[in-house]
């Protein structure tokens, strides 16, 4: 692997921003020292609550915003070299278009804007409506389609371009449960395509299928980066088990203290505190003939990891 | 250059399926088509009168489509966020104003292309004459209107469309006025003698020298010298006010 290909494609360090309340009387800081690494290849959630900075830090990256201090590299390059944005695809939260063009005339601009060659710019505007399931409304006006198909646009204006890093500002946002999947597998194949991908979200279940790590930021800070189950999302709050063909008795085993058994329509729902009560309790119930119906791990919230972060709980050092 | 254009033929459409062009432009050829009327009801200089009311209207409302589709082009994309979509591609942002600036410079084109052709749908019956000074003259009108536009961009990155707007509108009925201001001021001012006083006339814009309707009224020959020159002066004056723009531009952040 050359030198060049070892860079990162993305590289804030100590990035700081602040903006100017009304009337200039002060300034608010909205970050505070950001590091963040996306390597080659690699998919990393960015992670935190509303107002943590997460829209600030991808419009400083994206160019749209100059930070007051540190050093902000997209693909090796300045974000105010527009160079460095011909290898970056954007997806903006709850993107904007003109609402009188039509899904084929967006993706038709935005593949001009990369100053595409004719011949490859109408093949990668018919694969992206290919892609991302636009065919049917190619030529509707935007203004008529759901937040959901908006959405799709969205993403499909942001590959365009085939970019080497994709930064996506809440993807899921106005997604059906089926457009989630849909979306899910995107990116999935992005990764496996080799594109680095970073995902701005607040859905811990997206970034835990998707991102080989999450950076989370906190009040202007990033307060972890590494593999999310480290993180103590990892961890399961408590464990809900639906059992079949016992009752609340046979269920449970002798010595095992769960936090409710009762009985629904027929089935045994326990709730243990953990997953080696958990385990025990299905060596159980296997042995007293039981059908296990289903086992639902419950992750601790994001929100209250964050609170945890806020406090300088849980959260590791970035 | 390529996404210049791109953006230009984006703000194309989009200003030409903006219902206040279409009102406008509406309201321009019905004003046209009433100089007919006048025309009837007016003693002699039937053909005369009609070209008065024609040239005027088409100026006027060029100038208006400028300003009111103008004030728009940069602030609506910032207010709408659309702006993050385009700035987050490799466009440059003096190539985002340039292909604004293109963009309704071909509208008012397409405006100024119409309006003649209604213009003289309705002169030519009433005893008009096809003439190269009307068409100088009209030249000329777009010339004005390209500059118009530059001001316009510029009001636009700065401040909202309404107060842009009137700042453009205030350009323009100055601009028109900077000579006899000065004459005025010559005359019975305090301040003639003031530096600054005569800097800022000498700087003020001079939209006059795009004027030369009265030329296309009474048939005066227009030499080919001075519309070149004017042309040089309108390019001049529309490429420092797009640099203004952009270097205002340049600075600023989207939040």
């Amino acid at each position: 692997m050359s030198a060049a290909s070892e860079e990162p494609v993305l590289l804030l360090d100590d990035v700081r921003k602040s903006y100017r309340t009304p009337f200039g009387l002060g300034r608010i800081e909205v970050l505070r020292g950001v590091n963040l690494v996306v390597g080659r290849g690699e998919t990393v959630g960015f992670l935190g609550p509303n107002g943590a900075g997460k829209t600030t830090t991808l419009k400083i990256i994206m160019g749209l915003a100059r930070p007051d201090g540190g050093t902000v590299r997209v693909l090796g390059r300045p974000p105010s070299d527009r160079n460095a944005r011909h290898g970056v695809g954007f997806l903006p939260e709850q993107p904007y278009f003109y609402d009188y063009l039509t899904p084929r005339e967006i993706l038709e601009l935005a593949a001009a804007l990369f100053a595409l060659p004719s011949a490859v710019a109408r093949k990668r505007v018919a694969d992206g409506l290919e892609l991302l399931g636009l065919s049917r409304v190619r030529d509707t006006p935007l203004r008529k389609l759901s937040k959901g198909w908006l959405q799709r646009v969205g993403l499909a204006q942001a590959l365009i371009g085939a970019p080497e890093l994709v930064v996506l500002d809440e993807p899921m946002s106005g997604l059906d449960p089926v457009g989630r999947r849909e979306v899910r597998e995107l990116i999935a194949s992005l990764k496996n395509q080799g594109t680095s991908v970073l995902l701005s979200s607040h859905i811990l279940s997206d970034a835990e299928l998707l991102c080989d790590r999450v950076a989370v930021v906190v009040g202007g800070q990033i307060r972890y980066q590494g593999p999310l189950a480290r993180f103590g999302a990892g961890e399961a709050a408590f464990v809900d088990l639906v059992i079949d063909g016992l009752d609340s008795q046979r269920a449970v085993p002798p010595g095992l203290e769960p936090l409710s058994v009762e009985m629904r329509a027929g089935l045994c729902c326990v709730r243990v505190k953990s997953q080696s009560e958990a385990d025990s309790l299905l060596r159980h119930c296997l042995e007293q003939a039981g059908r296990v119906v289903s086992v639902t791990p419950n992750r601790v919230g994001l929100e209250e990891i964050f609170a945890q972060a806020l406090q300088g709980g849980s959260a590791g050092a970035p | 250059m390529r996404q210049v254009l791109a953006i230009a033929k984006n703000t194309f459409r989009e200003a030409i399926r903006d219902r206040i062009f279409h009102s406008l432009f509406a309201f321009a050829v019905v004003v046209v088509l009433s100089s007919l009327l006048l025309g009837y009801v007016t003693v002699g200089e039937r053909a005369r009168l009609v070209m008065n009311v024609g040239l005027a209207s088409i100026q006027l409302f060029g100038v208006l489509i400028a300003i009111a589709v103008g004030t728009g082009l940069v602030y609506k994309e910032m207010a709408k966020r659309t702006i993050f979509t385009l700035l987050s591609k490799p466009v440059a942002r003096y190539q985002f104003l340039l292909g604004k600036y293109l963009g309704l410079g071909a509208v008012l084109t397409v405006q100024l292309v119409g309006m003649t052709a209604v213009f003289h749908a309705v002169f030519l019956p009433s005893g008009g004459w096809v003439s190269v000074i009307t068409f100088q003259a009209i030249l000329l009108m777009l010339v004005e209107l390209m500059v118009i536009t530059a001001v316009v961009l510029l009001f636009s990155t700065l401040a909202s469309p309404f107060t842009g707007g009137l700042l453009s509108l205030l350009f323009f009925l100055i601009g028109h006025s900077i000579g006899e201001l000065q004459k005025y001021s010559d005359l019975y001012g305090k301040h003639t003698t003031s530096a600054l006083w005569k800097l800022g006339f000498a700087l003020f814009p001079d939209l006059e020298r795009f004027n030369f309707k009265e030329n296309a009224l009474y048939s005066i020959p227009v030499p080919w010298t001075h519309v070149a020159e004017a042309c040089l002066y309108g390019t001049l004056l529309s490429a420092a006010f797009v640099i203004a723009a952009t270097l205002v531009f340049e600075r600023r952040e989207f939040a």
